[in-house]
């Protein structure tokens, strides 16, 4: 009668004959299948790359070190300059940025580059250098730049003109550049700091500056700040009046490119004009990065929400259907959920299968307390805690003399009586008939026996089929534990009862 | 986490990326088991085709949101598995029995299908996604909704029948 399950091995084993046979399936998926999905697949993923680089485009030219770094054509910059001007509403850190870069490049074209010009002590001790200056426009490109000590004097001279200049941009952007940079020259004053800093990210860049101005032209200079600082280099080239001096300066700056000044001295400053505002990771400026990982770096501000990782959220087109009509509502509904599972529901039944059980245990819990006091009258609250035994309940109602009851009475503690010893005494036994007799009287099905024991489970331990479909079939919960958190259902599998738990799965039918 | 799970959420994350050829790689990968799974629990071929196409659509379309997936493979099946119930339901509604499964040509399929044909719907949709998904009772309990007990009495049923009706031929 009762087939013995399969053991571990077993299991192993039939699933090595299934793949086995499985194997030597010949059924393949249709050829049209994988050309249709690998086309569409295509598809998608062209219209995604083109997105992701109109996204990356559109973030170089509206970010300022974008601009900085990705504009070495004047067409470009001019562009970017324009779009850069036309956002500052929504980009409100643009606005100082823009004046923050356009002082530090004066600064460079004020201070450094006479310094590098000059290449001695002498020369720093000279005024401003003009592009007018004959024996300056002729330093030497493989010129050494000037030591540390050389450019302290001529940051401390710095004509009041440039200290203002200087002073009128980000305060934040240019005093950390001093202690971020590790160029040779260490000025003691902000300007120079700035200047320093600002020539080494100019030079490193291979864009020729020739925005060394004389004083008079940084002040112009600043005066055009927020269009041509946004242009990045190139542009700022544009901005600076022609004169003699113009190709030595250029020179010198080249000069000064080739001495070690490095981009780790100019990330910092650049980094810090945009820090207030930019998150923390969103370096794109970054020189040594590349599109793609700045694409991905700025992504979670530009893509779509994510669904959580849990796929329970991300199952929301799971099509709601009537709990009768799904074919696993019994099943599921027979393990541990007995009442019918509808969507709104099913994903509470399922990570939270405890109220369930805490219903059937308070149900038992009420039941209990009927048996010991032998209470005629149901209480409300027991009644409301089993409705999933009222839905569950067989529609025929049990033949007997006693008034009609509802189709529920014998399952739910509201229409039941005490649970005799004889009710379980009959499940032990499969005596049919004194389950019967039991049933006529509205026992409580669901009963604990004084040893903790329900009926069912009575049943099922001792192997009484019948017994246990008659049970089921008179509204015992599968589910409902005894005294020592046994289910009926782990009762049947751990006496390996196929039949028996067949019939629990399909609760009695 | 093995290789082969970490390679699959790579790939992903590079179609996302509009790598195309990640996205071949993981059809190729997968597409035989899901297509197994399919056609064994509708019992027809043109029908698991169209599944099949239905799943990997889906994932090409949502590739963005399934970078945050932590194991792709339970989602192909999770895509599959509803599905398969949908399709289910919908012969149901409507009143379509559901196919007979037709003979193949060899005789070890035809075995094979006669067997998982004979188990219930949600015994042999449990054991196919164990066996076809390699996927854990746990994983399996999420994509069914169901609650674990409930899926390891499923399987356990669904080995007991194959035993019964595979075992003896075998």
């Amino acid at each position: 009668m009762n087939k013995v399950p399969p053991n571990a091995e077993q299991s192993t084993d039939i699933d090595q004959i299934y793949r086995r046979l499985s194997g030597q399936d010949p059924g393949r998926p249709g050829e049209w299948v994988r050309r249709r999905v690998q086309a569409y697949a295509a598809q998608q993923a062209a219209e995604r790359a083109v997105r992701s680089s109109a996204k990356t485009q559109d973030g170089l030219s509206t970010g300022t070190m974008p601009a900085l770094r990705a504009a070495p054509a004047a067409a470009t910059t001019t562009t970017a300059a324009v779009t850069a001007t036309e956002q500052p509403a929504g980009k409100p850190w643009l606005v100082p940025a823009i004046a923050g870069g356009v002082v530090v490049v004066a600064a460079v074209g004020f201070f450094v580059v006479p310094k590098l010009m000059g290449g001695s002590g002498e020369s720093s001790k000279a005024p401003p250098v003009t592009a007018t200056q004959p024996e300056i426009s002729h330093a030497p490109i493989e010129e050494p730049p000037p030591p540390p000590q050389a450019s302290e004097p001529d940051a401390t001279e710095a004509p009041a003109s440039a200290q203002t200049s200087a002073g009128a941009g980000d305060a934040a952007s240019t005093q950390p550049a001093a202690t971020a940079s590790n160029t040779d020259a260490t000025p003691t004053s902000p300007a120079g700091s700035a200047a320093a800093t600002s020539q080494a990210s100019t030079t490193a860049r291979g864009v020729t500056t020739s925005n060394t101005a004389p004083p008079a032209a940084s002040a112009i200079a600043a005066s055009q700040a927020s269009a041509q600082r946004s242009a990045g280099p190139a542009a700022t080239a544009n901005s600076i009046p022609p004169s003699a001096g113009a190709n030595s300066l250029a020179h010198a700056s080249e000069s000064a490119a080739t001495t070690a000044h490095s981009q780790s001295a100019t990330t910092p400053v650049t980094q810090r004009a945009g820090a207030p505002m930019a998150p923390p990771p969103a370096t794109a400026g970054t020189p040594g990065k590349t599109a793609a990982e700045s694409r991905q770096l700025v992504a979670p501000q530009t893509q779509p929400p994510v669904p959580p990782p849990v796929v329970r959220t991300a199952r929301a087109t799971k099509q709601p259907l009537p709990a009768q009509t799904t074919p696993s509502a019994s099943d599921q509904s027979g393990s541990t959920a007995p009442a019918p599972r509808s969507t709104a529901t099913s994903a509470a039944s399922k990570t939270a299968p405890a109220p369930d059980t805490s219903a059937a245990a308070t149900a038992s819990a009420a039941t209990n307390t009927s048996v010991t006091t032998n209470a005629s009258v149901a209480t409300p609250a027991s009644a409301a805690t089993s409705p999933s035994m009222a839905a569950t309940a067989p529609a025929t109602p049990p033949p007997s003399a006693s008034p009609p009851a509802p189709a529920t009475a014998a399952s739910t503690p509201a229409g039941s009586s005490a649970a005799p010893d004889a009710f379980w005494a009959a499940a032990k036994s499969g005596d049919m008939t004194g389950l019967q007799a039991a049933f006529d009287s509205h026992v409580d099905v669901n009963s604990l026996s004084p040893n903790g024991e329900s009926a069912l489970i009575l049943a099922i331990q001792h192997t009484h089929l019948d017994a246990v479909r008659a049970l089921l079939a008179h509204g015992a919960n599968p589910n409902t534990p005894d005294s020592r958190g046994l289910t009926p259902i782990r009762a049947a599998r751990v006496h390996n009862n196929y039949p028996i738990l067949q019939a629990l799965l399909h609760r009695g039918k | 986490m093995n290789t082969t799970e970490e390679n699959d959420e790579i790939l992903i994350g590079r179609y996302a990326r509009g790598d195309a050829a990640a996205f071949d790689q993981l059809y190729r990968r997968h597409e035989l088991r899901v297509w197994r799974y399919l056609e064994r629990n509708v019992g027809d071929q043109d029908t698991s085709d169209d599944l099949l196409q239905d799943v990997w659509l889906a994932l090409a379309r949502n590739a963005v949101s399934l970078e945050s997936v932590t194991r792709f493979r339970t989602r192909l099946f999770t895509l599959a598995h509803d599905r398969m119930v949908q399709t289910r339901r919908d012969r149901a509604s409507k009143g379509i029995p559901a196919p007979s499964r037709p003979p193949k040509s060899d005789e070890s399929s035809n075995t094979l299908s006669r067997a998982l044909g004979q188990l219930g719907g949600d015994e042999r949709d449990a054991y196919l996604l164990h066996i076809e998904g390699q996927l854990s009772i746990g994983e399996i309990a999420e994509i069914t909704e169901s609650p674990i007990d409930t899926v390891e009495n499923r399987l356990w049923v669904a080995r007991a029948k194959l035993h019964e009706l595979l075992g003896e031929k075998s």
